[in-house]
Formats: structure tokens, sequence, C-alpha cells
């Protein structure tokens, strides 16, 4: 991805256009309230997460209209396995969101989605094990600088900066042995990405 | 987007209906057991008299003596039920008393009026408490320091009447929970000392095959109508909090008494259980009475029987007629079995009684 990136930026034909559809991939690590629960993980005997950060990565694409405005689907996987205890806490996210946008001439660009996010846990103990599920709807704005270097074809970049907003619905496990010491009112977390990938011209 | 959501959210059952657990029940109570309850009830017991434990706690009793009890008879410690206390089974103290055996009807550590911090602050009005922070002190409410702290109890019991009486014969009997306690005593303390132990409608451990559980609540609470463990809070007393509330105890309203109490923790409620349920049988070697009632709804005849069989020293099995399992506890048909196997515990027929 960054490879792509900064041979865009060097090549001679790097010259702005207009975009029309760009897919593009997404590295976009997030910080956010993943260690909420430490405490009660600890309680447990299971690892804690330890630390807000959630590597994610994922697939973009975007329909752009006259006038600045675009659509756009998103895909995002994430994955942090913290391994300070007797067996590992994995966290893994999966989020699917669907938006629209709108991009300035200048490439600064701002946009909002929304979607279906499952986040879970799996942990375990020496004694028990099992998995905390966290799945609702979420929102998530960004602001961000795209452009597209080369026509009709070329190379899309992008840098946004983001906030996710989840919204956890139904009980995060099915274990009668576990209280409701695990429940989430919201998973935030503050997203930061950078993309690169292909994108069409649109008309001059 | 919102059908996706929906069908997303009904595939990860987002919400499911739970069916709450029951008020509770221990069975309706027979013809005699409504006329008793409607009349005017037990005898009236006499003054609770208190046992210093080796903790300092005060553990209450009543003492039926017999009349010209010269300290040579057989006298039986009688362990209540759960949930229940001393003074509920005066009809049995009364009964004992009454045909020569000294009867000393004890309150468990953390029920009746053995649950308060000292004899003079226990207010037998008063709600208990029944604040779910883990936190141990003699005399909470349905909470006991380990899970043999009321066999370390029973034990202080029987070693004041061995000093109090050393020419008597000393037996020990219980009911329901409160034969647990004894079966848990035979088992871990053995029976040296003792001339017999009486089993009325015993619920020795969680495993025994008369008890069918059902579960409420999205399988989160367990048991019976009568018993309900809550299993959120088992597993945090597993974890290492044994002093959590873990079993609430139901009775229907003509069964409640004030000095009730209906909060167990994980720490009480293993002292009342034997610890091998597959193996306990083998320590009653000595001379073993069991009683059951023929109309409980909580414990299967034939599978008490089956039960009894497997005690080397069961010498017989009676069963009470037109009788629940509570109404066991008010029987003087009951009294009058306990009186003639604590006489002679060798002597005893399996039979049916008469309540």
């Amino acid at each position: 991805m960054f490879s792509s990136l900064i041979l865009a930026l060097l090549s001679p034909a790097a010259i702005a256009a207009e975009p029309a559809m760009s897919l593009t991939f997404a590295f976009e690590p997030r910080f956010g309230s993943y260690a909420a629960l430490d405490d009660a993980l600890l309680a447990y005997d299971f690892t804690p997460v330890e630390g807000p950060a959630l590597p994610a990565w994922g697939l973009r694409g975007r329909a752009f209209f006259e006038g600045g405005s675009f659509l756009q689907l998103a895909m995002t996987y994430g994955i942090r396995v913290s391994d300070a205890g007797a067996i590992p806490t994995v966290t893994t996210l999966t989020e699917t969101t669907g938006g629209a946008g709108y991009r300035h001439r200048s490439g600064a660009m701002a946009s909002l989605d929304a979607g279906f996010s499952v986040l879970s846990q799996a942990v375990a103990s020496n004694l028990e094990g099992g998995a905390l599920v966290y799945m609702g709807p979420v929102v998530h704005p960004r602001i961000g600088w795209f452009t597209q270097l080369g026509a009709p074809f070329g190379s899309a970049l992008a840098v946004v900066l983001g906030g996710s907003i989840q919204r956890p619905v139904g009980a995060a496990h099915s274990i009668p042995l576990w209280e409701e010491d695990f429940e989430r009112r919201t998973v935030t977390a503050l997203t930061l990405g950078v993309e690169s990938g292909v994108g069409l011209q649109g008309a001059e | 987007m919102l059908l996706f959501f929906a069908v997303l959210c009904k595939l990860a059952a987002c919400s499911t209906d739970c069916e709450p657990a029951p008020e509770g029940s221990l069975g309706d109570p027979t013809a005699w057991e409504a006329a008793y309850l409607s009349g005017d009830g037990a005898p009236s017991p006499p003054d609770y008299a208190h046992l210093t434990a080796g903790d300092s706690f005060s553990l209450a009793y009543v003492d039926w003596v017999p009349d010209g009890w010269d300290g040579s008879g057989p006298a039986m410690v009688l362990v209540h039920g759960s949930s229940a206390h001393g003074a509920l089974y005066a009809t049995l103290g009364s009964g004992l008393a009454d045909r020569g055996v000294y009867a000393r009807l004890i309150d468990m550590r953390g029920h009746g009026m053995s649950r308060c911090p000292s004899p003079d602050s226990c207010d037998p009005t008063a709600t208990p408490d029944y604040s779910d922070d883990g936190v141990y002190w003699p005399g909470r409410p349905g909470d006991a320091l380990d899970e043999h702290q009321l066999v370390r109890d029973l034990g202080e019991h029987l070693d004041d009447l061995r000093r109090r009486f050393p020419g008597a014969s000393l037996l020990l009997a219980g009911h329901s929970s409160g034969a647990g306690l004894v079966s848990r005593t035979v088992e871990t303390a053995g029976a040296a000392g003792l001339a017999g132990v009486a089993l009325l409608a015993p619920f020795n451990h969680p495993e025994q095959p008369q008890v069918e559980l059902d579960a409420w609540e999205c399988g989160a609470v367990v048991g019976t109508e009568y018993a309900q463990v809550d299993l959120g809070a088992l597993g945090d007393a597993r974890r290492g909090n044994p002093h959590r509330y873990v079993l609430s105890l139901n009775k229907q309203p003509e069964y409640q008494d004030a000095l009730d109490t209906l909060q167990y923790t994980y720490s009480l409620n293993q002292g009342l259980a034997v610890m091998d349920p597959d193996a306990f049988h083998q320590a009653f070697t000595l001379p073993t009475l069991w009683i059951a009632g023929q109309e409980d709804e909580l414990l299967d005849l034939d599978a008490s029987r089956g039960e009894f069989e497997r005690l080397p020293g069961g010498v017989a099995f009676v069963e009470v007629a037109d009788t629940s399992h509570v109404g066991v506890s008010w029987s003087d048909g009951v009294a009058e079995a306990l009186a003639a196997f604590a006489v002679d515990p060798a002597g005893q027929r399996s039979g049916v009684i008469e309540p």
C-alpha cells in the first residue's frame, strides 16, 4: 500500500484528476475503548487487553458524482492478540458500513457511514473460557483528503481521520456462570486511515 | 439497510424473551398439615439458650428437657432444614421430651436467632440484610466462614452435651438440608460417640437422583421452585468469592416465618451437602433411621429408599403417611419414631407410620 502511494506521488504522470470511482485498500488503525473491561477480565483471570490500539484494515469503494458528493461502502477487519496473561485475549472487529460524503475539488472530504459492527473478544483462563460478542449498529464520520493521480485510470490516495461509535445490542455472552460484568453501552474509537488503490477518472 | 440489521440481529439473538423464575413452592400441605397450619401450631418452645462457638460467635438453641431428666438417657441434637430454624420444630422437640429424650433444637449459624452479631442485637422482626457484598461476618444471614463451619458448630453442640451429660446416649438428627449437614458431619468428622443418626427427608447433595432441576431466565437460574441457584453468582463464588449469595429459597405464604433465612451463600450452601455424593454412604456404619414423607414433592420416595439401602448401618426406612416434605417436621408420629430410635437405635423396623 505504501509503495503504491510513494510510486504514485513520484510518478511524472502524477496529475490530479476528478475521480468517478475508486477502490482502495485502507490501513485504518483504531484507538478506542477496547480495554475498558480490563478490570472485569482480570477479575475472571482472563488476560487484559492492556491498551486502546486495534490494528484494522479493509476495503473502500466510492462512487463520485457531479458537485462533489459521493457514496461509499467500507469493510473493515481488525485484530489484536493480547498475551500478557496465561492465555491470550483475542479481540477481533468486523465492520460493514455504507455512507455518503462530500469531496471538495481541493481533495478535502467529509463522510458519514452507518452500518453493522461486530466486536468480539475470545477470553479464557486456566479454568474457563468463552467469547464476548458485541454486535450492533455503528456510525463512523470521517474527514480527510482524497486524490487521484493519473487518468483515466490512476492511483487513488486518501488520508482520513474518523471516529467510530458502536452501540452493542443484546447480551455479550450467554454463559450462565458469568455475570453482567461485561456489559458495554458503547464502543468508541478514533480511527486514522491511509488508503491506496485505483481510481477511474470522471468528466473534466 | 434496516432489514439487513434486523436479520443480523435476529441471527445474533440480540434480544430473547426469558422465562422468569417462579415464586416458589414447597408443595401443597396435606389435609392434616393444613389443619396444623390453621390451628394453634407447634407448642411454645422454652427460652433460647446460647453456646459460644470457637470463634466466639453465639449459637442459639433450645433445649427440650424431659421431666425428671438425670442426664443418663438419650439426648438428640436436631438440625433444621434450609431456610428454617429450630423453633419451627417444636412439635418434635416437645414430642421427644415427652417421651424421655433430651432434645436440642439448634439454630444453625446464619439462621433464626443465630444470625445476629450478638444475642442482644438480634431483632426477630427485622428483615435480614442480604446485601450481596461478599463480605462475611459471624452471624451474617445465610452465611458461614467456610464450608466446614457448620460441621464445626454442630461439633460444638455435641461436645457441650457430652460435657454436661457424660452419661447420656448422644444421637444426631436432621431434616432436609439439616440432614445434609448431619450427613456431612458423619462423612467428615465420623460418628464416634454417637449412638445413632436419624435422617428426616434428607437432602444430602444436589446430585441426588430424586431432584429434577429446571432452568429459568434463559438458563441464568436453575433449581426447583423452592431452591433456585443464580448461576452468575455461583460462577463468581467459584472464582474465589464464596460469600456471594447464590441460592434463593422461596416459600409460599403459609410456610413463611419471620425468622426464615431465604438467601444462602456458596460457603454455607456447600456446608449443607456431603463432599462425595457417591461415597458418603460408607461412613454411615452406625445405626441410621431414615424417615420420609409419602407426599414429599421434593424427594422421590423410591429414590430415597435406594439411597437408604446404600447405608451400611441403615436399620429402618420409615414412611410417614399423608405427609409432605415440611410436614415431617410437624408430626408427632415422627417424634414418636425418633424417640423409639433414640431409646433403641438398632431395634427399629421399616414401615409406615401415621403423622
